[in-house]
Order: structure tokens, then sequence, then C-alpha cells
């Protein structure tokens, strides 16, 4: 429990747990409630607590599988910022322990409560690059604990921070100036996540390329990088990291930047179907027709195929299903299928699809004899795959420049497409 | 050689540890551990029994066990040498320090001895942890501790010194003034993340005190992009209410806004000041005009108008576009929410849309947020979402408040589309066929609110019959009550506007009720009524209903039965002049169905029964003053009036601030949830020259903004231009949306939503907590046609009940004046809870009066009261006057 602004109870978490079991999924949830009753607190998923005053709202995200939740009484910050905050504690965690759990958390409960504490001074967002933090407080290794446990004392007061201020203030405070490597590299990935929505005809009733430039650079020194992308011009809307050049971006359409040590977005774009049609490189066909002579089951027939342009790895169709079906069976030509009844939706894993070929499910799902009929409109799949070394707008890394260092890095770069939300409404025969 | 054997012996020892010791977790198990041994390890001389010490203390507090017996012995520590004991110690301490002030003292000592440690994280911690002790006799200590460190040399602890500020004032909100030097100090500070929390911390203890920002306005602007994104939307809020409560959003000199953003100005400034370099025209301006030109191209009679920006806003608005380039939501977020209540709507629509939109793809958490800021700029600009149709689509993989926000938006553009003569069919018939798909959802609020769409774009009559096709087709499958009863309304409302398109639906409806295929009671009510009302167009079907429902007239529920019974008078009033078969049929069947009302077990019905009876006996032959009571032309429903729809997430409301959480969960905070209106009396310019500053002009203002705005520019600016600006809602203030409006008193065309927004007032205001008892509202209540009112928990979201008062054939004031009841002054529908709830209620002189009443009713009415039925007659044949107590 770790109070900034005092006055705390613990009783209002039992609010946000009450209103969390009424929804069986908890990604159901609306992100901000209200109470009437004053109310307080802020639990995450193992124990650990932190709030700010005397509050009435609690807002929350899920991620990882546990509830990260803020509670306030006022709208000082706005609701989008307390939950960015939210996600980004999440993120800044990851960092640390590589993995957030309950167990993890539980684990590292000390680190957790001196990053939070690092982070939020009387509820308001003090460090939170993870540069500076990790200079501030050490992340856990083994190396340190067991002198840690050996000594008593941490490394924490043994490292000098003198270039603490100035990597924060400084001209390029996401850069320390000291990166070095024997081996200089940079990857480029470009990753795109459909957004697709197929109507009950096979008509693409919507579709949106969302694509990421991720950068992970492993460069010595000061690089300063000249970035150039083919096809600028299918690009719909942008949105860049902080340190790529914003003006010269504007005026030639290059990416010039000095990377952050490590992973990061470069470059966030979407892409509308609209100007350029994108070709999915799956194919759903989803039939769901009554069973002859009943009215509690219907027929599937389902197929997922490849196109001849891609291969499609993890490939996995989820079928929402109503609540009232209690059996299903069901054969497929590969992959496995399986029904969890308590969450009301049957899975289908299909693993790799080649490139042009095709995998097919059929059967029947039944509500028990008594219950009402099954309503009119058939469920909507959602498929998810991954196609590597696809691209939908086929765009291309044109030139990559290395200014201001001497050595000549090795420089990969790839192509992923994702799916992001692909919907496939079933067609009902009749 | 030494160094070695050392440290394998150290390994040797840690080896057996480290399986059990190198985990955290270990310290949960720890909660049987004594008191006394964690006594013991707080004395201890070694660091490591300390800090395992304050471990095991830190795991109980998390456990939620009352730790503070430790306190005094946890204290003492506070001046141990290693900082990890440190720390953990300071965590303790901010924890418990508020419940024992004395001993908390002790430690005030040592922090300021920190206060003076040549590490600035020792210095800046030992400020956050004394502004963090709520004990309010050091308040004094740590206002010159903030004096302090705000001429500090590290900008860190400068940084933390703003953030000590609002937790002294929290504290003791008399120090406000003594608070106000280091804030100045610290607004003014060259580090732009020092400056980002001095204005959080001025948000925080003076947000009215805008003048304080006056020298630091143009510095705020300038830096915006160097900030962090927490900095960025806080300053980006402090810049929004700045700026509307000391500057003019239309040029320096003060003109009446002549309609809502032509603003007419042909001077020049006259203050131009080093303001407004009349030589580089900036960007914007030009972008503006530009559009403002197609404009009145397009739309010939448009004056000749122009736009003038305040020079020093569209600065502002500079700065503030590469913001909505940001990668954190957060902030573009917050960039359009400042873009939103600053500039023009030109400007709005130009820059701010695409970026928005872009938000909605993110986390679901920021996406519902997003949506919710669409969902309010729907409603004043339908018109831009329309190039986004398809990514406001709902698809089965989002969550369902995210369906619902979405479904909400679509609900406005429907509306908008339905209201416009717009030619872009495509669009529409695209919409139409998706909220078709929607009406089959299982969520009973998304199809009830696809219903209700359905109807506003049906407004456009192209489309009204196939719109009622697609909904007489949902009423018979959707499990959900709610669905059913809001796509009945809609069917209900499209007939009436166009029953000649739509007999053949009607037909189809009477046929489903005859064959008893409809199982929903309301529904199958309202189409009783509808079958009856319309009884020319289809009367034999229309008798053939009525038969069947009479034979199972006591097996439905009493919503039907009541309509059954109206349905028989209107088939007896019509067929007077058809067949004479049909006609002695249909008197047949009204003089049984008025048999069977007198025995029901119903106070509503045996009550209509009476009236209708006592009635038709009045008057020989079937009695004119029935006709005309059962015919009389219904007054049209309204089904603009979404507000239960979107509630609570839409304001008429301008002034409420887009992404508050008053917007966002409708329910207010003791935060700013609005935005100030425009000043009247703007600040001088001058005032936020800066002394040392650069100059202002527009040479220093990026040069990036043309490019910017054409690449953010509408994909459709073309075709959707001349929309801009066209449809703007009556403002209503959130002030009046939650008081008590009863009486409207103009009853000519929008009584009916007005009744409905007052329904939702009623709501909201209970909500708040202090609900003004409205007399009226219970005999109100009571509606003599047993009009089903939507089941409230089926639509969480809407605050209002969705109430059509159309399903009222009788306004209850006539039925009112038909029985008076002398002593109770209540209606007859209502004695039984009102005998149950007045212990000293008479009920058999009131039934007995009520008795009287009828059988006066019967034989003949005295004067007065055939008089005011007179009246009230008269007043029904007027068509769109409608009457409402």
């Amino acid at each position: 429990e770790r109070h900034w602004c005092g006055n705390v109870r613990r009783v209002e978490s039992e609010l946000f747990w009450k209103s969390a079991g009424v929804v069986m999924d908890p990604s159901q949830l609306a992100p901000v409630l209200a109470w009437r009753p004053p109310s307080t607190l802020a639990v995450d998923g193992a124990g650990e607590s932190c709030s700010a005053g005397s509050a009435s709202f609690v807002l929350h995200i899920f991620r990882e599988n546990l509830f990260f939740v803020a509670t306030t009484t006022s709208s000082l910050s706005a609701p989008a910022l307390v939950l960015a905050f939210l996600h980004h504690v999440v993120d800044i965690l990851h960092s640390y322990f590589g993995e957030v759990n309950e167990f993890a958390i539980k684990e590292h409960f000390v680190t957790v409560y001196e990053l939070l504490d690092e982070m939020l001074d009387s509820g308001f967002p003090l460090t939170t690059d993870v540069l500076t933090l990790k200079e501030l407080l050490p992340p856990p290794s083994v190396y340190n604990k067991v002198l840690e446990s050996v000594t008593g004392e941490s490394s924490m007061l043994k490292t000098p921070r003198p270039e603490f201020t100035s990597a924060r203030h400084g001209l390029i405070p996401w850069r320390k100036t000291d990166v070095k490597y024997t081996s200089n590299a940079i990857y480029i990935d470009l990753v795109e996540s459909i957004d697709v929505t197929v109507d009950v005809d096979g008509r693409v009733l919507h579709q949106l390329v969302r694509g990421q430039v991720l950068v992970n650079s492993a460069l010595s020194g000061m690089p300063d990088i000249v970035l150039r992308l083919s096809r600028n011009v299918v690009l719909d809307d942008i949105s860049l990291h902080p340190c790529v050049r914003y003006a010269r971006y504007e005026r030639e359409g290059v990416l010039s930047f000095v990377p952050p040590d490590g992973a990061f977005t470069l470059m966030d774009y979407i892409c509308r179907a609209t100007s350029h049609p994108h070709v999915l490189p799956v194919t759903v066909l989803a039939r769901c027709s009554p069973e002859p002579g009943t009215t509690n089951s219907w027929r599937w027939n389902l197929s997922v195929s490849a196109s001849a342009l891609a291969e499609l790895n993890e490939v996995r169709v989820l079928i929402p299903l109503p609540s009232d079906v209690d059996q299903a069976s069901c054969s497929v030509s590969m992959g496995a299928f399986s029904f969890q009844p308590t969450r009301d939706c049957a899975s289908w894993d299909v693993g790799t699809l080649k490139r042009g070929s095709s995998a097919t499910l059929t059967g029947t799902m039944a509500s028990p004899r008594e219950s009402k009929p099954l309503p009119l409109r058939t469920p909507t799949i959602i498929l998810h795959f991954k196609a590597p070394l696809y691209s939908m707008t086929e765009l291309m890394v044109d030139e990559l420049q290395i200014l201001n260092e001497r050595y000549q890095p090795f420089k990969g770069m790839k192509r992923t497409a994702v799916s992001g939300r692909c919907t496939f409404r079933s067609s009902n025969s009749l | 050689m030494e160094l070695t054997t050392h440290a394998t012996s150290m390994a040797m020892m840690a080896a057996q540890r480290v399986t059990s010791a190198l985990s955290d977790a270990q310290y949960f198990e720890s909660r049987m551990v004594p008191e006394e041994e964690i006594l013991q390890q707080l004395d201890s001389s070694y660091n490591k029994e300390k800090l395992v010490a304050m471990k095991r203390i830190l795991a109980l507090i998390s456990l939620g066990r009352d730790a503070s017996k430790y306190f005094p012995s946890v204290v003492k520590n506070v001046m141990a040498p290693s900082l990890d004991v440190k720390k953990l110690v300071y965590l303790y301490l901010v924890h418990y320090a508020e419940e024992k002030p004395d001993l908390a003292l002790m430690s005030i000592n040592a922090f300021q001895k920190d206060l003076d440690n040549p590490s600035q994280l020792i210095r800046a911690l030992a400020l956050r942890v004394l502004s963090s002790i709520r004990v309010k006799i050091v308040l004094q200590i740590v206002i010159l501790a903030i004096n302090q460190s705000a001429r500090d040399s590290s900008s860190y602890v400068r940084n933390t010194a703003a953030h000590a500020i609002p937790k002294v004032f929290s504290l003791d909100p008399e120090s406000q003034e003594e608070l106000l030097a280091p804030l100045e100090l610290l607004l003014g500070d060259h580090v732009a993340s020092v400056m980002g929390s001095a204005v959080a911390a001025w948000q925080a203890i003076v947000p009215h005190r805008t003048d304080l920002l006056h020298p630091h306005f143009r510095r705020m602007c300038r830096v915006l992009v160097d900030l962090d994104q927490w900095s960025q939307v806080v300053v980006m809020d402090a810049l929004l209410g700045y700026s509307r409560n000391e500057m003019q959003q239309i040029g320096p000199v003060r003109k009446p806004r002549v309609d809502e953003q032509l603003i007419v100005f042909d001077s020049e400034p006259e203050d131009t000041a080093p303001l407004s370099n009349a030589s580089a025209k900036p960007e914007l301006l030009i972008q503006v005009e530009e559009e403002r030109k197609e404009q009145q191209q397009q739309t010939s009679n448009a004056s000749s108008s122009r736009l003038e920006l305040n020079p020093e806003i569209e600065y502002l608005l500079k700065s503030v576009v590469p913001l909505l380039r940001c990668q954190s939501s957060a902030v573009v977020l917050a960039a359009v929410t400042l873009i939103y209540h600053v500039a023009t709507s030109q400007i709005f629509t130009a820059i701010a849309v695409k970026p928005l939109i872009r938000t909605i793809h993110q986390q679901p958490e920021i996406a519902y947020i997003a949506l919710v800021v669409c969902s309010q700029v729907a409603l004043k600009y339908p018109q831009v979402f329309l190039p986004y149709l398809g990514e406001l689509f709902l698809s089965e993989a989002d969550p369902q408040p995210i369906q619902e926000m979405k479904v909400k938006i679509l609900l406005l553009l429907s509306k908008f589309l339905g209201s416009q003569q717009v030619p872009s069919r495509g669009i529409i018939s695209r919409l139409i066929d998706e909220l078709n798909y929607y009406l089959y959802l299982p969520s009973p609020v998304v199809s009830a609110t696809a219903a209700r769409g359905m109807c506003l774009i049906a407004e456009d009559l192209t489309y009204c019959s196939k719109c009622t096709r697609l909904l007489s087709k949902v009423i018979q499958v959707h499990p959900s009550d709610a669905s059913v009863l809001e796509a009945v309304n809609a069917i209900r409302h499209l007939i009436s506007r166009d029953i000649s398109s739509n007999v053949k639906i009607l037909r189809n409806l009477g046929k489903l009720v005859y064959r008893g295929k409809i199982s929903n009671p309301s529904a199958k009510s309202k189409i009783l009524w509808l079958v009856g009302e319309y009884f020319e167009h289809l009367s034999d079907l229309a008798l053939e209903v009525l038969r069947v429902q009479l034979a199972r007239f006591q097996k439905e529920p009493s919503d039907v039965r009541l309509q059954v019974l109206t349905l028989a008078g209107k088939c007896a009033m019509n067929c007077s002049k058809g067949d004479s078969k049909l006609c002695g049929f249909a008197k047949q069947a009204f003089i049984h169905a008025l048999t069977l009302a007198r025995f029901d077990s119903d106070w509503d019905i045996r009550g209509r029964g009476r009236l209708l009876e006592g009635l038709l006996s009045k008057e020989e032959g079937m009695g004119s003053t029935l006709k005309t009571l059962l015919s009389c032309r219904k007054p049209q429903s309204d089904p603009g009036n979404i507000d239960p729809f979107v509630a609570p997430q839409v304001f008429q409301d301008d002034s409420i601030k887009l992404g508050s959480l008053l917007h966002v969960t409708g329910c207010k905070s003791s935060g700013r949830d609005f935005v100030t209106p425009w000043t009247s009396a703007p600040a001088d310019p001058s005032v936020r020259e800066e002394p040392n500053g650069v100059a202002y002009s527009a040479d220093t203002m990026p040069s990036y903004t043309q490019s910017t705005l054409n690449g953010f520019g509408s994909p459709d600016a073309s075709g959707e231009d001349r929309l801009y600006g066209v449809i703007r809602p009556t403002p209503r203030s959130v002030a009046e949306f939650y008081s008590e409006s009863e009486e409207s008193g103009d009853d000519s065309d929008g009584s009916y939503s007005t009744d409905e927004i007052d329904d939702g007032g009623e709501e909201n205001q209970e909500n708040q907590g202090n609900h003004d008892k409205n007399g009226d509202s219970t005999s109100k209540g009571v509606e003599v046609d047993g009009d089903a009112v939507a089941d409230t928990t089926e639509m969480p979201h809407a605050h209002a009940t969705p109430k059509d008062p159309t399903a009222i054939d009788h306004p209850p004031a006539l039925l009112d004046l038909l029985d008076p009841i002398p002593a109770s002054g209540v209606l007859p529908a209502a004695f039984p809870e009102a005998g149950v709830q007045h212990g000293g209620f008479d009920s058999h002189s009131a039934i007995d009066a009520f008795l009287e009443a009828g059988e006066q009713g019967r034989t003949e009415p005295s004067n007065e009261i055939s008089q005011k039925i007179d009246a009230l007659l008269d007043n029904l044949r007027k068509p769109s006057v409608t009457h409402y107590v």
C-alpha cells in the first residue's frame, strides 16, 4: 500500500472488484468508472496499491491478466493521461523484470515500490524515462542479488552517476553518450497489422493497415540516421517517435534521427484502403446454416486459405458463440479444434498454412433443445495469423544512411504482416 | 590472490541462501516472524539486517496489516548510511507519519540535514519525503525548504520543489500566498521539464490566476515539443485555460460575433505592437481563407466575410500542431481538445480529425476515451467522420464498451444523414446495411441504438420503406425486449410518417400478431395500436386480429388487453359506415370487449372500459364524442431526441471539456470539467512580452505548418467543405440540463422532446443526489394506454428512460375531467398504491366517488364538465397541438 495524499481506505477497492466480478470477460469493462460515494485507492493485481486523494473515479487497464487501477477525485489529470501512464508503468515493469505477472510483482515487490516512488510524486508523473530510471534504480540481476544478500548493500550507492542530469536534461535525453558495441548493427522491422471486416457476402466493408516501423539499434557513439521510405505516398497518417526531426520530415519526407539505444518504435502509420486497395493474404469462407429439421443446431462450413503470395503462421480462428450453445462437434482438416462452453467461444488452432493451401472445418454446434431458437444472425469469426515477409502496403526502406560515425554497421530489414482486428461475418445460407 | 579466496568463501556462504534469498517474495512468508525479531533486526548495526527488517515490514503493509507499532524503531533508522535502507524507511514514514505526527517530528532533523547533502538525489529525496509527510507542524519548514530548493543548481531538485508545492497546498490551503513566490520562480525556469512541473503546480493551487502565466505564455508554446508527454498534456491544458481567459479568439480587436464562425473583420488591428507582423501572413490563415473561398464559391450568397485569428492564438496552435503527430495518444487527445476549444471550426476540422481517428485504433482503454471525444465532435461536426465511416463500424474483436460507443457515434451520423439532403447515397445505403446487421446483435444497447439510427436515417423518405421493412423483420426474432421495443417504436414512427408506402408492411405485422408470432407484450400492444389506428387501410385484417385477440383476452398481459379494448373501440367506430355484416360483427366485438373489461382485474382496463361504455351509451348510435376521442389525430413522435441513447457522453453544452472526467463518465468531478467562456476583457498583448526572450515574429515560428495542414487535409475535402458549419445544435447549458426545467410552456412543436429531456434531467439530477421531488410526476406517470416503459436496467448507459408519448391515445387530462374524484385527487389507477401509502386514506369513499362519477357520465354530465370536454375535444381536432398536463 502506498499512499500519496493520505486519507485512503481500502474499502473502495471492493467497489471495483464488485463491478469487475459482474462481467465475465475482464476486457468488457469500461475503462473509467465513477462511484457515487467518495472512494479512493488503487490496487494492482498482487496487492500493491497507490492512490491519490479522496476520490470518486476509478480508472483501470487490463494487461497481462492483471488489472492496474488508479483512482482520482479531480480531472486535474485527464483520464487519457492516467490510462497512458498506467500503460507506461506496465511497460517499465516489463523492461525491468522481463515479464509482468502476479508472481513477478510479488517477487520484486520492493523494487516495484521503489519504482512507483520514482515515477510518481504526489500523483504526478516524475521520472518516467526508462534510461533515467535504470540509472536511479538498477534493475534486479542475479549478480546484484547475490551481492546484496551477502553484504546487505546494493550496487546502488556505489555506482557513480555524474552524468545523471546530463542524460535527463541534455540535448539528446534519450541517448547515453558512451554507448559502445563491438559489432554495430541496426535492424528495421516493418510490422503491419491488418484490420478488416468482411461482410456476409464476402464484401470488404472496411479495411485498414496499421503499420509500425520498429528499430532495434545497436550502434556505438552518436549516429545520425537518415531513413528514406519508398512509396511514402501510401501513408495516410503517421505519428513519430520524439527523436525524429519533425520539420525535416514535413519538408522532405525523410526520417532523420539520432536513435535511442535498443529497441523502439520509430514511426506508426496508417494506410487506408480507399486510395490503394490492398490484397489480403488470406481468404475465409464461412457458412453457417441451421441444421435441416431442427431449431437448435447449426451446421458449419469454414475454410481458411492462404494466398499464393504468403505463408501464414499461427493461424487461429475464434468463433464467439451465443451463451446457450452447449455442444459442438467439428472435424478439421488440420490443426486442433476446442470448445469452451464457459467462455462462450470455440477456437480452432490451424497452425501453419503453406502458400496457396487451405484448411477446412465442418461440424455442428447446438444449444439445448428446450432453449429459445438460435438467432437468425450467425456469429462473426475472428481470425489471427502472422504472415512473415509479407507486406500489405509494399512499403520498403529505400535508403539507410548513417552519418556522424565512421563504421559501417550491419543493416537488417524485415517485413511482417499480422492480423489486427480481422473479422469475417459468416453467411447464413438460408 | 587474497581477493579471490575472499570471494570464494563469500560465494560458499551465499550458496546456501541463494535458492531462497534471491526472491523478495520470501518476505511475504515472513508474516509469522515474531515482532521482537523484526525489532531486533531494526536495531541491528548491520545494514543487511535492517534491510531485511524493512522489507518484512513493507510486506506486512502490502498485505494490509497495521505495521505502525514499529514506528519508533524505524524512525531511528532515518540516519542510516545505506541508501537502500533509507529509501524504504522513507516509504514507511510517508505511510504512517500522519498517524503519528509526534514521532514523525523526530525524523525532521535528518531531512533538514539531507537537504544540504552534496548529492542532488539525496537532496531531492529528502524534499520529496519531507513534503509528503502530512504533518501540519512542519509546514513552515517545508515551505522554507521549497524556497531554498527552487534556487537549487540541480534541475532535478527544482523539479521536486515544484512537485512539493501542491502537496503543501493540499495540507494547508492558507499557505497559498507563501507558495506563490517559489512558484513564479519555477515557472520561469529555463529547463523545460521544471517548467512543466511548475505548470502542474500552478494548476493545482491557483488555476484562476492566469495572470501569472503572462510572461511565460510564449515560452510555454515554444518548449511544448521538448517536454515529456505528461507535461505536454498538463501544459496544453493550462494553455487552453489561459487562452480562453486572457485572449480573444478572433483578432485583437473586439468585434461581435456575426454568426457561428464568420467574423467580419475589416480594419487592421490597431494594436499591432510586435505581434501581428502584417508582412508575413501566417500560413494557417491562408489555409483558412482558401477554404473560405471554396465555401463562398459553393454557397453563392455568402457574404464577403473574412476570418482573422488572433495572431497569438495562431502561434499557440502552430506550437500544438506537431504534437498531433505524437505517438502518445494522451498527448494527441489533449492537443485535439485544445484545438477544439480554441481554434475555429474550419481549423479544427482541417487538422485535428485525422489524428483523432488515429487514436481510436490504440489500446482499448485509450480508444474508449478517444471514442468519447469523437462522439462529442460528431454532434457538432458529423460530416467530418463520413470519410472514416468504415473505421467506426463495429468489430467483433472490440470489447463491449467500445462497440457501444461506436454505435452511438453512428447514431449521431445517421441523424445527420437523415436530416440533410446530402447526395451521398452510397454512404447512406452502406450505413443502413451496417445498422441492419447490428439490429440482430445480442447486445440490447447496440441493437436498440441501431434501430433508432435506422429510424433517423429514414427521415429521408427515399429510405423510409426499406428501413421499415428491415426493422419489421427483427421484431419477431430478437430476444431482448428493449431492442424489440425500440424497433417497434421506430416502425410506428415511420409508418405514421408515410402510411401509403408502408401499408404492406403494416399488413405483415398484423398477420404476425394474428398468427401469434409476436411474443413480446409491448411490441404486440404497439402493433395492435397501429392496426387500429390505420383501420381504414386494413379493415378486414383488423377485424380478424381483433377476433383472435378477444378469444385469448384473459391470457394476455394488461398492456395487450388495454390495446385490444382500444382496437375494439376503433373497429366499431370506423366500421359504422362500411359493410353491414362486418359492422355488426365489430359492434358485437366491442360490446364483448367492454364486458370483458368490466370484469378485468386491472384498474386501468376497468377504468378505460367504463369510459368507453359511458361515452357509448351517452349518445344514440355510436357516439360522436367517442369517435372523436378514438380517432383524433395523434401527435407525431419525435425520434430526433437521442439524448437517452448517447448519454452520458454527449453534451449539448459546448463548454464541457473534451475528454474530461465529466465528459467520459457523465459524473461531476472536483476538477475542471468545463472550459471557461472566451473572456470579454482580454489582457493587453504587451503583458506577454518576454523581458529577455526571443522577439515574437512570424519568422520565429516553425515553418512546417503549411505542409502539415496540407497533409492533414480531409480526404474528401472538396465534397464535404460546403457542409462545414451547416448544422449547429441549439446550445443548452449543462446547468439547464441538470436543473428541473419543468414547464417549457411552448407546446407548439417541441413539447415531446422537452418532455423527454426533462425526464433525462430528472434522472440525472437524481444521480446528482439533490433530486427535487416533482409533485406532478406521480400523477403524470399514470398512462392510460399502458405505455410500456423500456426497462432501464437493459440500458445501463441510458440515464433517461426512452419514453414515447405517442403511445397514449387520450391525454390524461381528459380522463381527469371525465372521472372527477372529489376527495383524493388521485387517478383511479393509482388507488391501490394510494391506499397502501396513506394510512388515513378512505378508499371506500374514494371508490364510491369514482363509481358515482361513472354513473354521472352515463346519465348526464354536469354542465361544467361537458363544457370542459367540448373545449378539449375542440383542441384535439386542431392538428399539431398536443395536450399534456
